[in-house]
C-alpha cells in the first residue's frame, strides 16, 4: 500500500492519472507526494509536482506536464535532482565516496504529448520521459534499488525534520547502561514523520482543518512545520500561529526557522510569519490586540477585563473576544490580515476567540487548528467544527483531509501514557470513574484497541495500545519498575529527603544532566512554599534549584546548572526525561472534581522516559494501591463500561464548580453540620424535622431506615 | 567578620528557598579571600552602570547576576570587599535591591491561579543600593555609608554604618515583602551586634537611616 500525500499541486489532470498508476500497485509499499518537498531555487521556491520513495525501488522524482506543449526538460530534471541530492548528501550515512548510495532518479511524465516524447527521448538518452503507464513501469524495474535499511533515514530528510535531533547536549557517558546511557541511545533514533502527521503538515484546505491527538503526538512539531512549508510554498501569504503557553512562543520561531531553513535553504522571512500569543498588549503583540486595533474596537488587558466581568464570566478573555466580536458583527467590512491562522492547543481557548481568528483571516479563511485530545474530556466540551464555524468537516476518499487525528505517542512510553489514562479517568479507583468520554469511538481515536469485550455501556472491555500507536523503543530502555513508580511517604519531610536523594543519584551515578529533570507540584497555590522543602536540601547538598519562572515573556524554563521546579501549569509544553510529581495526594482528595484527576494526568504525560510519583499520607496510599491496580493488568485498561445513568452520576458529582456554585455548597454543607449538632445537643429532635429528612431520602435515593 | 558576613548571607537564602521566596538563587561565595560576592558573577554591571533601569534589569536578571531572584522578579545583589591583611577590615559594600520594573509586566493572561494581589495594584518599582566606601569619602557630600534611591546620581541618604547581610535582609523583607516576612520569620532572627558607626556628627544633623 502506497501513502498517498497532496500538498499544494498546479496540475490537477496529469498528477491525478499518476496517482491512480500508483494506486493500482496494490503490493507496492512506499510513499508518494505531490506538491512536496519545496526546493529553493534562484528564481525562488518551486516545489516538486511528485516524488515517490519505497524500501524496495528508491527515489524517484517526477515532472509533470499537463497538456500537449512541452518543451526539453533536461535543465528542470538535473535541477530538480541535484536539488534532493544535495540534501541527502547531507545526512553522512546515506553517502559514500561524495555520492548517495540510493541515486534519485528523474522523469518527465506527459501523457498527452506522445510524440514529443519519442523524439526527446531519441534526442537525448540520458534524460528520461514517459507519456504511458507502462513506460513508468519500465522506468522503475530499470531504475529500482532496494534501500529498506535507509528508508526511514530518507524519509527523515525528505521530512526535512533532520535538524529536530540537532541540538542535543552532549552526553559524558562513562557508564554503561546508566541512565544517561539509554537517553543516548533514545535521541539518537531517527525521526521521520508518520503518515498522518505527514498528512497534517502538508495537505491544507481552502477552509477549516482540524488536527487532534494526544499529548505528545507531535502536534506542535506538525504545526510548525506546517508553516514553514505553506510559507516556502506561498511566501505571499500572510501566515499566523497562536498558542496559550508561552513557552510555545520560542519554541515555534526556533522550529519554523530551522524546517525552513531545512526546506528553502534560506531563512523565513518573519515579515510574513506572525508568531503569537492569543491575548497580546501594547508591548506583546497578540491575535486579539491586533484585531482590535485594525478594526477599531476598544482593547481590554488582563486587568481591566477583569474588572468588567468578573462576576458574569468565568473567564475575561472570553467576554473580551465575544464583546469584540458583537461590536464588529455589525460592521461590513472588517480588516482582515491573515491568509492562514493556525492554533495550538485550541482546547485552552473559548469558542470566542476561535470565532474571532476565523473572522480575522482573509477569503478563503484557511483556520488550522490542533488540540489536545485529552484535555476535554468529552468531546462536548471542545465545541464541533458546526457549532463554531458552521461548517462539516470532510475527508474526501482523494482529497485533502479536514480531521486529523495523530494516534501515535511520541513522547511517553506505552506504560506511561496508559498510567496516565487509568489515572485521568479513574479506571482503576476504588470509588469508581471519575470522569469519562462521551463517546466510546474517541477510544479508538487515541489509539487504544479493543482486545476483549465491547465499548458498550455496562459490558466489560479491555483496552490496549498496540505497538504501532505505542512504539516499542520508548520503553524498552528499562525494566517497567524503572519506568514508573508511585510512592506513598510517611510525611512531607520523608517525601523531600527521597526526592533530593534520588535526584543527586540522577546527576552522579545516572549521569543524567540538570535539564533532564523536573520536579513538578500539582497545587499553584502552594507550589512556591512546598517545593521549598526539596529545594533547600539541594541546596544544603551543593545542588542548585529555581521555580520555573512566569513572569517575563523571556520566560527561560531551565537554568544552567540547576533543577527545575515547577507548578502544574507552566509544566505544560514541557517536558523531561526523568520527572518527579511532589505532593500527588492533593489530586486524590475527597472533594473530587476532575480538575485533579486532569492535573495528574498533565503531570504524568510529561515524561519522557521515567516517572516518580511521590506523596504521602492516606490519600497518597489510595493513588499507589490504584496504580498497583494498574500493574497487575499489564497496563491494560479492563473495566466495566459505564451505563448511561452512572455516566450521568459521574458527571453530576465530578462537573467543574464555580466559584458560586462551591460557596453554595459551602453554605449548605454547614447548615447540615448545624443541624446535626443541634440533633447531637438535643437542641432539637428527630421528630422536628422528620418530614424534611423523608423528603430528602426521597430526592436522595436513600433507603429509609423507618 | 567575613566568613560571618558570608554565612548571613547563606543562611537567608536557605530561608529564602525554603518558605518559596525565591525563584533561583546563587551561593554566597569568597573570591581571593577578601571578597563576598555570588557565585557565577560576571563584571556585567559595571558595563551597565550608565544604562537605562529596563536594560540593567534584563541584563542581570538574564545572566544570572544576582544572590537571589525573588518570587516577584526582585534582584538582590550583597558585595562586600575586605582588605587582604589578616585584619580583614570592611572596605567596601554595595547592597542592591532591583524590582522587576514596569513594562515587563503581565499584559497577558497570567496562568490561572497564579494571580497575586501585586497584580491588581500600580507599584511603581524603584531600585535601592546601600553602599559603602571607607576609603573615599566627603563629609557631607558622600558619606561613607549612604543608600541610593532610585537612579539619581546625587541621591545619597547617610547612612550611620555599614550594613551587615542580616540587616539588609530584615529591611528588604519588612519594607517590600510583609506578608511573607510575618508568615516565616520574626525579628529576633536578625537582631546581630552594631557595627561601629561611621557617620559623622554633621551628617548626623541631616534626615539620615539610623539603627539604634
Amino acid at each position: 500500500m502506497i501513502e498517498i500525500i497532496s500538498g499544494s499541486f498546479k496540475k490537477p489532470v496529469v498528477a491525478n492519472d499518476l496517482k491512480q498508476y500508483f494506486k493500482n500497485k496494490e503490493n507496492l509499499e512506499g510513499r508518494l507526494w505531490f506538491g512536496y518537498p519545496v526546493i529553493g531555487g534562484i528564481e525562488g521556491a518551486t516545489t516538486i509536482d511528485a516524488l515517490f520513495v519505497s524500501p524496495a525501488y528508491g527515489i524517484f522524482l517526477f515532472d509533470l506536464i499537463e497538456g500537449n506543449k512541452i518543451d526539453d526538460r533536461s535543465e528542470i530534471q538535473d535541477q530538480l535532482i541535484n536539488h534532493i541530492t544535495a540534501r541527502l548528501l547531507k545526512k553522512k550515512e546515506l553517502a559514500r565516496r561524495g555520492k548517495l548510495k540510493v541515486e534519485v532518479n528523474a522523469i518527465t511524465y506527459a501523457p498527452a504529448c506522445r510524440t514529443k516524447v519519442q523524439e526527446f527521448e531519441q534526442e537525448n538518452p540520458y534524460y528520461s520521459y514517459a507519456a504511458t503507464r507502462e513506460e513508468l513501469d519500465i522506468f522503475l524495474e530499470k531504475n529500482s534499488k532496494d534501500c529498506k535499511g535507509l528508508y526511514p533515514l530518507i524519509l527523515s530528510v525528505i521530512d526535512a525534520i533532520t535538524s529536530l535531533g540537532k541540538g542535543h547536549k552532549r552526553r559524558e557517558i562513562k557508564k554503561k547502561d546508566s541512565k544517561g546511557d539509554k537517553l543516548r541511545e533514545l535521541e539518537k533514533s531517527i525521526n521521520h514523520l508518520d503518515f498522518q502527521q505527514e498528512k497534517a503538515v502538508i495537505e491544507t484546505s481552502d477552509s477549516v482543518q482540524r488536527i487532534r491527538g494526544l499529548a505528545g503526538s507531535g502536534k506542535t512539531i506538525v504545526l510548525a512545520l506546517k508553516v514553514a512549508y505553506l510559507h516556502s510554498s506561498n511566501p505571499n501569504w500572510d501566515i499566523a500561529v497562536t498558542f496559550k503557553s508561552r513557552s510555545l512562543k520560542q519554541q515555534f520561531k526556533d522550529l519554523i526557522t530551522k524546517f525552513t531553513i531545512e526546506q528553502k535553504g534560506e531563512e523565513p522571512d518573519f515579515n510574513k510569519i506572525s508568531i503569537l500569543n492569543a491575548w497580546g498588549g501594547v508591548s506583546n503583540p497578540g491575535i486579539y490586540y491586533q484585531f482590535c486595533t485594525e478594526n477599531g474596537v476598544q482593547f481590554y488587558d488582563f486587568n481591566s477585563a477583569k474588572r468588567l466581568f468578573y462576576k458574569d464570566i468565568p473567564i475575561p478573555f472570553d467576554g473580551i473576544c465575544q464583546k469584540a466580536l458583537d461590536e464588529t458583527s455589525e460592521m461590513s467590512e472588517l480588516n482582515t490580515i491573515y491568509d492562514v491562522i493556525l492554533i495550538d492547543e485550541a482546547q485552552d481557548f473559548p469558542d470566542s476567540f476561535m470565532k474571532l481568528c476565523f473572522s480575522f483571516l482573509k477569503v478563503p479563511k484557511r483556520l488550522v487548528y490542533a488540540y489536545d485530545e485529552l484535555q476535554k474530556l468529552n468531546e462536548e466540551s471542545m465545541s464541533t467544527p458546526k457549532d463554531l464555524f458552521d461548517f462539516d468537516l470532510r475527508n474526501p476518499e482523494d482529497g485533502t483531509r479536514q480531521d486529523i487525528i495523530l494516534k501515535k505517542c511520541y513522547r511517553n512510553s506505552r506504560p506511561i501514557l496508559v498510567t496516565a489514562h487509568a489515572m485521568g479517568f479513574g479506571v482503576y479507583r476504588e470509588e469508581g470513574l471519575v470522569q469519562f468520554f462521551d463517546n466510546p469511538i474517541l477510544w479508538e481515536e487515541i489509539g487504544y484497541d479493543v482486545v476483549e469485550g465491547r465499548l458498550k455501556p455496562g459490558y466489560r472491555v479491555k483496552l490496549e495500545r498496540p505497538d504501532k500507536y505505542s512504539p516499542k523503543f520508548l520503553e524498552s530502555h528499562s525494566d517497567l519498575d524503572d519506568i514508573i513508580q508511585f510512592r506513598a511517604f510517611g510525611d512531607k519531610q520523608e517525601q523531600a529527603q527521597w526526592i533530593a536523594d534520588q535526584i543527586k543519584c540522577n546527576l552522579s551515578e545516572d549521569e543524567l544532566q540538570f535539564g533532564d529533570i523536573m520536579v513538578i507540584h500539582p497545587n499553584p497555590r502552594t507550589t512556591k512554599s512546598q517545593v521549598g522543602i526539596v529545594r533547600k536540601i539541594l541546596f544544603e547538598n551543593g545542588i542548585s534549584s529555581h521555580i520555573a519562572g512566569h513572569d517575563t515573556p523571556a520566560d527561560i524554563f531551565y537554568y544552567n546548572r540547576s533543577i527545575a521546579f515547577t507548578q502544574i501549569h507552566r509544566a505544560k509544553g514541557n517536558e523531561a526525561p526523568m520527572v518527579y510529581i511532589m505532593d500527588t495526594q492533593f489530586c486524590n482528595n475527597r472533594d473530587l472534581s476532575f480538575g485533579k484527576r486532569n492535573i495528574l494526568f498533565t503531570a504524568i504525560s510529561r515524561s519522557k522516559a521515567w516517572i516518580r510519583v511521590c506523596g504521602y499520607g492516606d490519600a497518597m496510599k489510595q493513588l499507589v494501591k490504584e496504580f498497583d491496580r494498574i500493574k497487575k493488568n499489564d497496563f491494560t485498561l479492563d473495566f466495566t463500561y459505564p451505563t448511561k445513568e452512572q455516566m450521568e452520576r459521574i458527571n453530576v458529582i465530578h462537573r467543574e464548580k464555580t466559584k458560586d456554585e462551591k460557596k453554595k455548597i459551602k453554605q449548605v454543607k454547614q447548615s447540615f453540620t448545624d443541624i446535626m449538632e443541634s440533633i447531637q445537643s438535643g437542641e432539637i429532635q428527630r421528630e422536628d424535622i422528620k418530614p424534611f429528612y423523608m423528603e430528602l431520602n426521597k430526592m436522595l435515593g436513600i433507603k429509609e431506615y423507618d | 567578620m567575613i566568613r560571618n558576613f558570608r554565612n548571613e548571607i547563606e543562611q537567608f537564602t536557605i530561608k529564602c528557598i525554603e518558605y518559596g521566596l525565591c525563584l533561583h538563587q546563587n551561593k554566597p561565595i569568597i573570591r581571593n579571600n577578601s571578597i563576598i560576592v555570588w557565585a557565577g558573577e560576571t563584571g556585567i554591571t559595571s558595563a551597565l552602570k550608565n544604562s537605562r533601569y529596563l536594560e540593567k534589569y534584563e541584563e542581570t536578571r538574564n545572566s544570572q547576576n544576582y544572590n537571589l531572584l525573588m518570587a516577584d522578579g526582585a534582584l538582590i545583589q550583597l558585595r562586600y570587599l575586605f582588605s587582604h591583611d589578616r585584619r580583614k577590615v570592611l572596605i567596601k559594600h554595595s547592597l542592591s535591591f532591583l524590582p522587576k520594573p514596569t513594562g515587563i509586566s503581565l499584559q497577558e493572561i497570567p496562568e490561572e491561579e497564579e494571580i497575586e494581589e501585586s497584580a491588581f495594584v500600580d507599584i511603581i518599582p524603584i531600585p535601592l543600593r546601600f553602599d559603602y566606601d571607607g576609603e573615599s569619602h566627603a563629609d557631607m557630600e558622600h558619606p561613607k555609608s549612604h543608600l541610593h534611591i532610585g537612579e539619581f546620581r546625587n541621591c545619597r541618604i547617610p547612612v550611620c554604618s555599614p550594613i551587615r547581610p542580616i540587616t539588609f535582609f530584615h529591611f528588604i523583607l519588612r519594607s517590600f515583602y510583609y506578608k511573607d516576612f510575618n508568615e516565616n520569620f520574626d525579628d529576633g532572627f536578625f537582631i546581630r551586634d552594631r557595627i561601629e558607626k561611621t557617620i559623622t556628627s554633621s551628617e548626623a544633623k541631616l534626615l539620615h537611616i539610623n539603627i539604634v
